[in-house]
């Protein structure tokens, strides 16, 4: 809890960079491409973890960075199922049910399938699995698997039984990394417009859309204003942020007057970057600038919305009621 | 104008300009202090111009229309500064 609003942060991971994970060179690339990013955003007090680019993260450590070391009362941790590089993904949905698991009370765990390398029947039976036997209340997707393989949400025969099965088992989101490819994908098959179709064909389900769709923000963003089953998850705006903290000020200006405060949700990607309380005090200490108000329209940024932004809204996607949630926390 | 309908109903005379965009308007409640809320839907819902149509178009037909106080819209977020630019000198 941040200055009485509890944090929920939408997405950390449990990557899986080691040597006998990686399938090709594609892999080999990723792994070195991603020390070397992490690397250049250790600025302005931001740290990173190159240890958690080698190999997966040890559960207690994990423990400690959220929840002992910064203000964080719960977190989602989502499988990144990018199988055209990894043996089980970047984050094998096992490793990111094992990291959940180490302390159920503060995580909800995200599973993830993918239709080319799962095939749909194998995809819609692992969803089936990572529910009944994981208790996956999401499911994420990476559908630039390589560079000549891809899928669209709106592909009602690969995609559609995929999100048909999430409602079937009473998931209430399925979540998409967007944008910001992860190695050597086409940039483009990480486009957001194929969502407009799919959050038109299932107005019940939410889509969660990660990194703002990097670089198709504007695109994100127009498609987030249009359809109000679409959330933004912001992970790689706060890291970002102490990089081009005017620009991310401006994105997040931005989202603020198209999409609303509503959809908007806090995401740190932990643990490549394990200091996510810089990330909390941060949007704790916002201030939209009057000159931005004035001259870029964007709203003004009040208490309601950062406590919407820093959990709020993640929460009230999946039907939790957070401030219930973090007093049976403190009681406990 | 006090009532749901009777703010409906004044809005009718601009409604056909919202239409001939894909767009409409509707009221949602107009409470005992003369505040109105209102949503827009269809191509009016996201759209980068709704601030305009909302300060340009549809507040003064309620306004104008006598007995609505002020018209509010969760769906228009630009800042105070554009909606004063927008609405003129008092």
């Amino acid at each position: 809890v941040k200055d009485g609003i509890p944090v929920f942060d939408a997405v950390v991971h449990a990557h899986d960079f080691r040597d006998e994970m990686i399938i090709n060179d594609d892999g080999r690339f990723l792994k070195e491409a991603t020390k070397g990013d992490i690397a250049h955003t250790a600025r302005n007090g931001q740290e990173v973890s190159i240890e958690a680019a080698e190999r997966p993260p040890a559960h207690e450590w994990c423990n400690r960075v959220l929840f002992e070391e910064s203000d964080t009362d719960v977190a989602m941790v989502q499988a990144v199922p990018l199988f055209g590089v990894f043996r089980e993904g970047m984050t094998p949905a096992r490793a990111a049910y094992e990291l959940a698991r180490s302390n159920p009370d503060r995580y909800y765990f995200c599973g993830g399938v993918d239709p080319l390398y799962q095939g749909v029947k194998g995809a819609v039976e692992e969803i089936e699995r990572q529910v009944g036997e994981w208790g996956a209340v999401s499911i994420k997707f990476y559908q630039a698997q390589t560079m000549r393989n891809w899928w669209s949400a709106d592909d009602e025969r690969l995609a559609y039984p995929l999100f048909e099965k999430a409602q079937q088992l009473g998931l209430k989101a399925v979540q998409f990394h967007k944008g910001l490819p992860l190695g050597r994908q086409r940039v483009e098959t990480l486009r957001p417009n194929d969502i407009q179709q799919a959050a038109y064909d299932f107005p019940e389900l939410t889509f969660a859309l990660h990194h703002m769709g990097d670089p198709y923000v504007d695109e994100t963003i127009n498609i987030a204003a249009r359809f109000p089953n679409v959330v933004l998850v912001l992970p790689l705006l706060f890291n970002q942020w102490f990089v081009q903290p005017k620009p991310m000020l401006h994105r997040l200006g931005q989202m603020l007057l198209s999409v609303g405060e509503d959809r908007l949700c806090y995401g740190t990607d932990a643990f490549l970057w394990p200091k996510v309380q810089l990330y909390i005090d941060l949007i704790a200490g916002l201030e939209m600038p009057e000159e931005l108000q004035e001259d870029y329209g964007y709203p003004p940024i009040t208490e309601e919305t950062k406590r919407k932004l820093l959990g709020e809204n993640f929460a009230r996607v999946f039907g939790i009621d957070l401030a219930a949630k973090v007093s049976a926390l403190e009681a406990a | 104008v006090s009532s749901v309908a009777e703010a409906e109903a004044a809005l009718d005379q601009v409604r056909a300009r919202l239409r001939g965009h894909g767009g409409d308007v509707r009221v949602l409640e107009v409470d005992e202090s003369g505040e109105a809320e209102v949503e827009f839907v269809g191509a009016c819902n996201g759209c980068p111009a709704i601030v305009f149509t909302f300060t340009g178009v549809v507040e003064p037909a309620l306004t104008g229309a006598g007995g609505v106080r002020s018209v509010r819209s969760r769906q228009v977020k630009a800042s105070p500064y554009v909606r004063r630019r927008l609405q003129g000198p008092a």
